[in-house]
C-alpha cells in the first residue's frame, strides 16, 4: 500500500441536465502535494468539489481517499476522515464569532473537545491572521476576513488534503501575498492542497502541479511552467502571461457580476 | 502573543450576577402561589406552559431548521399518558416525566418518517402526524372516544391546593425545559446545532453530522411538548383530542418565537410573555385577541425579523443565558477580550 494515493479519482462523471461538468475526470494527488486547477468558468471546478467533499452526487465514477472508496459518505464522515473544504461563496455561521465559527470545526471536523479545541482554534486563528476579529461576529466581516474564515474553519478540522475554492477572488495583491503565506505555512505542516484559482500567480508560487479543466475534461496535467505553455491552455487564457490579472478573470467577473455564481446554485444532497 | 496565554470564557461578563438574579427569580416564583390569588398564577400555568412550547419550538425550528407545524402530535400523546396512567391508579402528578419519555419514544420512529421529507412536505407531514394520532387516539373508548374524559386522581384535593400544586408542577417542567436547552446550547452539540442553524451546508462540510444533531433536537422537542400536554390535561382536569391535537397550538408557540425572536433562548421566553399579556388584556375580544396576535407576529416578522430580543441583540452583547465562547488574553492590565485595538 505504499504508492496508494491520498486522494484518487477515478472516471468520474457528472452532468446537470445538458451540462456537462465531468466526463471520466481522473487524477490523483500524494500526501503532502499541492495541485492547483484552473479553467474557465463553468468548466466544473467548482463541481469537483462538491463531488470530493460530499456535497455533489457523480453520475459515476470513484472517489477514494488513503484508498477507501468515499461514494457511500456524506460530506460530514469525509470531513472527519481528512477532506476539509472552503466554498467559493463563504459560508459564515453568521451569527456566531469567527472564535466559535473556527471551535465547531475543531471539535466536529477534527474531533476534539475541552482545552485541546479552543487551542487550536486560537492557533488556527493567529496562522490565518484572524486573532484580533476572534470575538467578532461573523456576519460583520469584510471579504477578505470571510474568505479567510473559510480557509481557518477547513483548517481546524485538521484535514489531509485541503480544497481551496477561489480563496484569493477579489483580494488585493498584498491580501494575495498574505494568503500565499498562509497556504505555504499549512503545506509546510504536511496536509496536501488542491486550489482552485483564476488569478494564476498564486498558485504557480504555491504548488507542486497545475492542472487545467475544461468542458468537464482535463487538458492539461503536470509542471505549472510547462501546463501554462500548453497550446489549449494558451487559448482559454487569450495569451496572457501568468502573473498578470489574467483575461480568464477579468472574464469571471464580467460574466457573473459577482464571485461564485456557479456554487451559489449547487443544492445540498 | 497569544497561544499558551489564551484562555476561553463562557460569558462577556461575570456569570456571579446572572446566578444571583436566577435564584432570586425562581424563588420568587416559587413563593408566589402564598402571595398572590388563585387567578393569577392559574395564567402564569397558561404562560408557562405556552413558555415551554415556544422553546421546544424554537429550539426545533430556530436551530434545527425544522419547520414543524404538528407538534400536538406530542402535547396529546403527553395529556393521553396522563389520562391513561391516572386511569390506572396513577397520580397524575407522578405521571408527568413519564409523559416526557413517552414523548420521546414516540418521536423516535416518526422522525425517521419525517426526516426523509424536506422544506414544506416535512411541515405538511408533521400535521399529517399529528392529524392521525388524533383520529387513532379518538377511536379508544376508554380513553373517552371523540368526547374525552376527565382526569381521575385528583378530585380529593381541594381547589386552593390543587392549583399550587398544578403551579408549582408548570414551573418545575418549565424550568427543566429552560435549563436543558441552555446546558444543550452551550455543550459541543449545542455549538454545532448553532452552526447548523446559521448555515447548514457550511456545518456540513466541517464536519457536524446535521441529521443526526437534527434528531435529537426533534426527540427533545417532542419531551417536552409531552411535558406541557401533561400539563394540559392537569390544568383543564379533562383530556379531548379535539383539544390537545388542535393546530392551534402549534399556532400560539410559532407566534410566540416569531414575537420573542427565533434562535436565542431569551426569544420565546419574551414572546411568551407578550403573548399572555396580550391575550389578558385581549380577552374581551373573544377570539380577536388571535388575530391580533398573529397581525403582530407578521408586523415582527417583516420589520424585526430578529423579534423583540433579536432588537436587542443588535444592540448589546448582554444576554441572560450565555452560551457563547470569548477569547481572552492575559494582559499586564488584566485579563481582557481580544479585540482589534489591542493588538
Ligand atoms: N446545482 C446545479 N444545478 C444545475 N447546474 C449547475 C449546478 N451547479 C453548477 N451547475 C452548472 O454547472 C457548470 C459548472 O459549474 P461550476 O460551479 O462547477 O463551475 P466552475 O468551474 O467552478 O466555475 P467558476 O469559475 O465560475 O467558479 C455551470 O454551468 C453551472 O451553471
Ligand atoms: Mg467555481
Amino acid at each position: 500500500m505504499e504508492n496508494t494515493p491520498l486522494l484518487e479519482l477515478i472516471g468520474i462523471v457528472k452532468r446537470f441536465n445538458k451540462v456537462s461538468v465531468a466526463e471520466g475526470l481522473a487524477f490523483s494527488v500524494a500526501d503532502g502535494e499541492a495541485v492547483g486547477i484552473v479553467g474557465p468558468n463553468g468548466a466544473g471546478k467548482t463541481s469537483l468539489f462538491g463531488i470530493i467533499s460530499g456535497e455533489l452526487h457523480e453520475d459515476a465514477g470513484e472517489v477514494r481517499l488513503g484508498g477507501e472508496l468515499l461514494n457511500r459518505r456524506d460530506s460530514a464522515d469525509r470531513c472527519k476522515m481528512g477532506i476539509g473544504r472552503t466554498h467559493q461563496v463563504p459560508r459564515p455561521f453568521q451569527q456566531m464569532t469567527v472564535f466559535e465559527n473556527v471551535l465547531v470545526a475543531a471539535h466536529q471536523g477534527a474531533g476534539l473537545k475541552g482545552r485541546d479545541a479552543t487551542d487550536l482554534a486560537s492557533s488556527v486563528l493567529s496562522d490565518t491572521g484572524l486573532y484580533d476579529v476572534a470575538n467578532r461576529p461573523a456576519g460583520r466581516l469584510g471579504l477578505l476576513h470571510r474568505k479567510r474564515l473559510e480557509l481557518a474553519r477547513a483548517l481546524a478540522t485538521r484535514p489531509r488534503i485541503l480544497l481551496l475554492d477561489e480563496v484569493a477572488g477579489g483580494l488585493t495583491d498584498p491580501e494575495v501575498d498574505e494568503l500565499i503565506k498562509i497556504v505555504l505555512k499549512a503545506r509546510k505542516s504536511g496536509v496536501a492542497v488542491i486550489w482552485i484559482e483564476h488569478a494564476v500567480r498564486a498558485l504557480v508560487e504555491t504548488v507542486d502541479r497545475l492542472i487545467c479543466i475544461a468542458g468537464g475534461r482535463i487538458i492539461g496535467d503536470g509542471k505549472p511552467a510547462q501546463v501554462l505553455a500548453m497550446a489549449e491552455v494558451k487559448e482559454l487564457f487569450l495569451g496572457t502571461e501568468p502573473g498578470e490579472e489574467s483575461a480568464l478573470r477579468m472574464d469571471h467577473y464580467a460574466s457573473h457580476g459577482h464571485l461564485g455564481d456557479g456554487e451559489g446554485r449547487q443544492v445540498s444532497p | 502573543m497569544n497561544g499558551k496565554l489564551d484562555f476561553v470564557s463562557r460569558s462577556q461578563y461575570s456569570g456571579y450576577y446572572l446566578g444571583i438574579l436566577g435564584t432570586v427569580v425562581v424563588v420568587g416564583l416559587v413563593a408566589l402561589p402564598y402571595v398572590v390569588a388563585q387567578g393569577f398564577t392559574n395564567t402564569l400555568v397558561n404562560l408557562f406552559i405556552l413558555l415551554i412550547l415556544a422553546n421546544m419550538w424554537n429550539v426545533l425550528a430556530g436551530y434545527g431548521g425544522l419547520v414543524s407545524v404538528g407538534q400536538q402530535a406530542f402535547i396529546g400523546i403527553g395529556a393521553y399518558t396522563v389520562l391513561l396512567l391516572a386511569q390506572h391508579g396513577i397520580e397524575p402528578f407522578l405521571a408527568i416525566p413519564v409523559a416526557v419519555v413517552v414523548g420521546a419514544v414516540f418521536a423516535y420512529p416518526i422522525s425517521w418518517f419525517l426526516f426523509r421529507l424536506t422544506g414544506g412536505y416535512f411541515a405538511i407531514a408533521t400535521w399529517v402526524v399529528a392529524v392521525a394520532a388524533g383520529i387513532t387516539i379518538t377511536g379508544i373508548p376508554s380513553l373517552g372516544g371523540g368526547t374525552g374524559a376527565s382526569l381521575p386522581g385528583l378530585q380529593s384535593m381541594s381547589s386552593v391546593l390543587l392549583g399550587a400544586f398544578t403551579y408549582w408542577a408548570s414551573l418545575a417542567v418549565v424550568l427543566a425545559s429552560l435549563v436543558s436547552v441552555y446546558l444543550l446550547l452551550r455543550s459541543r452539540l449545542g455549538l454545532a446545532l448553532t452552526a447548523v442553524r446559521d448555515n447548514e451546508i457550511g456545518a456540513r462540510s466541517i464536519g457536524v453530522k446535521v441529521t443526526r444533531a437534527k434528531r435529537i433536537v426533534y426527540l427533545i422537542s417532542a419531551a417536552g411538548c409531552a411535558g406541557a400536554g401533561a400539563l394540559i390535561a392537569i390544568s383543564q382536569l379533562n383530556v379531548q383530542a379535539a383539544n390537545v391535537f388542535n393546530v392551534q397550538w402549534t399556532a400560539y408557540m410559532i407566534f410566540a418565537v416569531l414575537i420573542g425572536g427565533i434562535g436565542s433562548i431569551e426569544g420565546p421566553i419574551i414572546g411568551s410573555v407578550v403573548f399572555i399579556v396580550l391575550q389578558q388584556s385581549l380577552a374581551r375580544f373573544n377570539a380577536w385577541y388571535l388575530v391580533i396576535v398573529g397581525a403582530v407576529a407578521v408586523i415582527i416578522a417583516i420589520w424585526a425579523r430578529g423579534g423583540i430580543w433579536g432588537v436587542w441583540a443588535d444592540r448589546s452583547s448582554t444576554k441572560l443565558f450565555p452560551v457563547g465562547y470569548f477569547l481572552r488574553k492575559s494582559s499586564p492590565e488584566g485579563d481582557q477580550l481580544v479585540t482589534q485595538t489591542n493588538k
